[in-house]
């Protein structure tokens, strides 16, 4: 005679909640119910910030057809790689990375009046650069003016665009970070990498624990609704692992631990606080159903086939828009600046 | 003698018209000159051939005037016209949206850019040109570069872009390439006190007619040419 087990909190359970029908028996690209979806994203003016990988994040959204916020554009007579290696079109603004939430929370605070960096201009061989965003202009600034007017107007494309989203997407990336004994700025790499000098009596090095990062999640979504009540935040981790730890661990201990205070507090906030939501694009390619298929040769950065496995869960449950077509550069406008040229031969004596 | 080979782009038009007028007054001065002018764009990317102390340039952009130049006479003194030319990147739509960093103040709407978008756009359009330089200078050859007029009064309004970001751009983009002129040791003939306190040309040295929107006339022409000759070949002239 067949007995049947009686009823325990997990007979009724969607099928998403056992491992070995929606992990292991499926393969990465076919798992299904990772994210509900964010409630209305075809309609929403979305902003993107965070670490590198963030970056595939607004290209997609713009492929999608959805509306990607990109409030410092770039001129469209740059070259597309030029364009890149200076940070355009990245993020909604020319941040360059924002790894560690404190740099969101303190950036945020900047744009808005409340702090003003004690030290952040570095030089190198003459020429400077702005210490919280270093990887946005290469080669640096020709003056200190020069610096401090482009910051000025990135703070005020920041604050446009923190009145303006509707939706914030970012991507933590890091724990470790450095900062200046001055006034605890934090840099988004140590300096003297790109410019600057380091100076063990000017900075430090700081692994953010989870009370750190939540804390600065929650001062930063507090904030900005405080000038955008409406604003929604969809957090993510990055599953990139660090390049170099400073702490004294083995690289890969100290990449577990800050991908797991960030998803932990990533979770948390989103738990704790309304219109904050959680994008698993870090169990995406980091769980075993991916069978670190997803990452390149380097074991770090993750493949095109990732970014599209990551990003086709973003949009489940998402309405299709129209995606936008390219805009591609006129070819008339290479004449421009040679009217009137066509006369230009003269006749050979 | 001075043998005197002009040669580059559009402005060169100007600077024969300015010799036309100077040659009488050179009287027994022991000068040669020759001139040789095409479209600008077939001087922004070219072909570079090497035949022994020789380089032929060459292009096929405008079907219409292809341009076969030969540099072959190390001997001679070269004036090359192109790398100043800035009327691409001043005149570009563009600044109808953006502005250098240097007028944003004026320009609040605007979005702004640092020198380095400017001096991206002076590289993409003299990379070829300062090649040819580079490589004449290596191979001992006297070349000098003309710079062309800066923009003339009436390009904003038909642009439609504001008058300081033209010249804003303009001297940034002419910064880029006299520093890197500089780099290579080429001297530049530098345009004189032409234009207006905004920078703009004057009228007076400014070519008219339609679709003229960044020449200089004969008259600038003229006063360049005294300075060519002089740096060049020690001719002065009144």
């Amino acid at each position: 005679m067949h007995s049947s087990n009686p009823p325990h909190p997990y007979s009724d359970l969607p099928e998403r909640a056992f491992w070995s029908k929606a992990a292991a028996a499926q393969h990465i690209t076919n798992i299904t119910s990772l994210f509900d979806g964010v409630p209305g994203l075809e309609a929403c003016k979305i902003a993107t910030a965070g670490s590198c990988f963030a970056q595939h994040i607004g290209g997609f959204l713009r492929a999608r057809g959805l509306a990607f916020l990109d409030y410092e554009p770039a001129p469209y007579f740059i070259r597309p790689s030029e364009a890149k290696r200076m940070g355009y079109g990245a993020f909604s603004c020319r941040f360059g990375n924002i790894y560690t939430a404190r740099q969101l929370r303190q950036l945020l605070e900047e744009a808005f009046g409340q702090r003003q960096p004690a030290d952040a201009i570095w030089t190198k061989e003459h020429r400077y650069y702005d210490a919280l965003r270093p990887g946005t202009e290469p080669n640096g600034f020709s003056s200190r003016e020069e610096l401090m007017a482009l910051r000025a107007y990135h703070l005020a494309r920041v604050r446009a665009l923190f009145r303006d989203l509707d939706l914030f997407v970012f991507t933590l990336g890091l724990t470790e970070a450095w900062l200046s004994n001055r006034d605890d700025t934090v840099y988004p790499i140590a300096p003297g990498v790109i410019a600057g000098e380091f100076d063990p009596g000017e900075h430090r090095f700081q692994n953010f624990r989870y009370n750190d990062v939540y804390d600065d999640l929650a001062r930063f979504i507090e904030a900005l609704r405080k000038v955008n009540p409406g604003a929604r935040i969809l957090l993510t981790v990055s599953p990139v692992p660090l390049a170099a730890t400073a702490t004294e661990n083995h690289v890969l201990v100290a990449t577990t631990y800050s991908k797991s205070v960030l998803r932990s507090a990533a979770g948390d906030i989103a738990a704790d606080m309304p219109g904050v939501f959680y994008f698993p694009s870090y169990e995406v390619i980091t769980g075993p159903p991916a069978r670190h298929m997803f990452y390149n040769p380097d074991l770090r950065t993750v493949c095109e086939a990732g970014v599209a496995t990551v990003m086709s869960h973003f949009f489940s449950g998402a309405e299709t828009p129209v995606a936008m077509q390219p805009v591609l550069p006129d070819p008339a406008q290479d004449l421009i600046g040679y009217e009137g040229c066509e006369e230009a031969r003269l006749d050979p004596k | 003698m001075t043998k005197l080979h002009v040669f580059g782009d559009s402005h060169v038009i100007a600077l024969n018209q300015g010799m036309e007028v100077l040659s009488p007054q050179l009287g027994g001065k022991a000068i040669d000159i020759d001139f040789y002018s095409r479209h600008g764009l077939n001087w922004k990317q070219f072909n570079i051939q090497r035949r022994g102390t020789a380089f032929h340039c060459s292009a096929a952009h405008f079907p219409a005037e292809p341009m076969e130049y030969t540099v072959d006479k190390p001997g001679d003194v070269y004036v090359f016209s192109g790398p100043f030319h800035s009327a691409p990147a001043c005149r570009h739509p563009a600044w109808q949206e953006f502005c250098p960093w240097q007028c944003m103040e004026t320009f609040p709407d605007l979005h702004v850019v640092s020198n380095s978008v400017i001096e991206d756009f002076a590289e993409q359009r003299t990379r070829r040109p300062l090649t040819l330089l580079r490589r004449m200078k290596e191979s001992g050859y006297m070349v000098l570069v003309a710079e062309a007029p800066k923009p003339l009064t009436r390009s904003p309004a038909i642009d439609g872009i504001a008058a300081a970001v033209v010249t804003g751009v303009d001297k940034v983009y002419r910064s880029y390439v006299s520093r890197k002129l500089s780099e290579l040791g080429i001297p530049i003939i530098y345009v004189p006190e032409t234009t207006y306190e905004d920078g703009l040309t004057k009228d007076e040295f400014s070519a008219t007619g339609e679709g003229k929107i960044h020449h200089g006339n004969g008259a600038f022409g003229e006063m360049m040419m005294k300075r060519i000759l002089q740096f060049a070949a020690g001719i002065t002239l009144n």
